[in-house]
């Protein structure tokens, strides 16, 4: 009789034998462990739940967008969401001892509620259109521009069927923490599935930030969230 | 004997058995039923048959613990099921393989879908929980599509044990996920104790 190796050590075996896979020699071995091992039957079952979970899943449609989606729209499981949801309690406790410059909203869903707006040219509006782009660092170089201080930001979420309105935070990212330093509610998504929102990169030091989106889903209130990656430049530095 | 005939021999032991059995591992149920086409019919006396032939060697002193039936179980029903898809296979004059018999229709129940809906929801948290799609396609051509494992490595550009991490990570989630949920395995002791 072939020697099989612990189940520990060979995880492809209970799949292949629930597929008819192995080769005989392989199949008796592994039976031999299955009539004399309870841990072989627990793994058997651990198998065909995933089997037929998969299964289900793709029956409802669901499997190709849960395999081929984005690594950003991971949800994260419950003790990420616990150290989450502690980070924004720690930033917004830092936020409420920041001066004027977080106090003034520096991001909105629309222009005319960003204070900043007021004092410049229509026409000098930076616009960017934020793609997931894993292939490179950031998913937008944002350039600060003395004479255009207002960044109109279109994101492109990937599913905007679950939520009417999304909320977006801009955080500062250091080598240990992040740190909320803007916040706009309601961006809701245009005809083409675009959100926009206004940045006053004016008040934005020079570095990369985690542009984030959050959404609910309707159904079970799960939320979605994306997050981006930007570099905010000065003019200057743009070309380093 | 034939499998209909298994049912009407089922002890009263043997029918707590087979209760226990359908609860405590209803994914290798399920898988059951959905390899022979939705027809739970048969998956059903396909377990029964196994069972009984496990109970009899359980009474005939051939099993030597309790908590080691559902594995004569599980390896005669499996055996007993590879047979019935050769046996329709040359029925059919062409191969039948097990991922053909998955998209056959099935019959409805509700139970058996809340449980299906139920595992679905698990399979979707543990694939939500792992960032890297190349797994993620590994996970879902090995287990659903049942390519072969040298296959799969060489598209992915992985190697052996890359494969086998990533397998044993994605299993390792996925019984954290059961087992925190309360869909965690027994042990199978109280029909003996009859």
């Amino acid at each position: 009789m072939a020697t099989i190796r612990s189940i520990g050590t060979a995880p492809d075996l209970a799949s292949r034998y629930l597929d008819d896979q192995l080769t005989p020699q392989e199949r008796d071995a592994f039976e031999a462990k299955l009539i004399s091992d309870p841990e072989v039957v627990q793994e058997l079952e651990r198998v065909a739940r995933l089997k037929v979970g998969l299964a289900k899943l793709a029956e409802s449609g669901e499997l190709e967008a849960l395999v081929h989606r984005p690594a950003s729209e991971t949800r994260r499981p419950a003790w990420a969401w616990a150290a989450s949801i502690a980070l924004v309690i720690l930033a917004v406790g830092l936020w409420r001892t920041e001066t004027d410059v977080t106090r003034a909203p520096m991001l909105a869903a629309s222009l005319k509620a960003l204070p900043v707006a007021a004092s410049i040219a229509s026409g000098s509006i930076e616009r960017y259109t934020m793609l997931r782009t894993r292939s490179v660092d950031y998913d937008a170089i944002v350039i600060a521009r003395p004479t255009a201080p207002i960044a109109e930001l279109r994101i492109l979420p990937g599913d905007t069927a679950h939520g009417p309105s999304f909320r977006a935070t801009v955080y500062r990212l250091t080598a240990d923490s992040e740190k909320a330093v803007a916040r706009a509610e309601g961006l809701v998504a245009d005809d083409s599935g675009y959100l926009t929102a206004y940045l006053d990169t004016s008040k934005l030091s020079p570095g990369p930030y985690a542009f984030v989106i959050e959404s609910s889903i309707p159904d079970d209130g799960s939320p979605i969230r994306e997050r981006f990656l930007i570099k905010v430049a000065r003019a200057a530095d743009a070309g380093r | 004997m034939s499998l209909h005939a298994a049912n009407r021999l089922l002890s009263p032991e043997c029918q707590k058995l087979e209760r226990e059995l359908a609860q405590q591992y209803a994914g290798l149920r399920l898988l059951l039923t959905r390899r022979c086409g939705g027809n739970r019919e048969l998956a059903a006396d396909i377990l029964q048959s196994a069972i009984l032939t496990a109970w009899e060697k359980w009474q005939g002193g051939q099993i030597a613990q309790p908590e080691l039936i559902a594995g004569y179980v599980f390896q005669t029903a499996i055996n007993l099921l590879r047979n019935q898809v050769r046996s329709a296979a040359q029925r059919l004059n062409r191969s039948l393989e097990p991922a053909a018999l998955d998209e056959l229709p099935r019959d409805a129940d509700d139970a058996d879908s809340a449980v299906e809906r139920d595992l679905a929801a698990r399979v979707r948290s543990m694939l939500e929980s792992i960032d890297n799609e190349r797994d993620r396609v590994a996970l879902k051509r090995f287990y659903l599509d049942e390519d072969d494992k040298h296959t799969i490595c060489t598209d992915l550009g992985l190697s052996a044990v890359q494969f086998d991490k990533v397998l044993h990570r994605a299993r390792g989630r996925l019984r954290a996920l059961f087992e925190a949920k309360g869909f965690g395995p027994r042990d199978l002791f109280s029909f003996a104790l009859l």
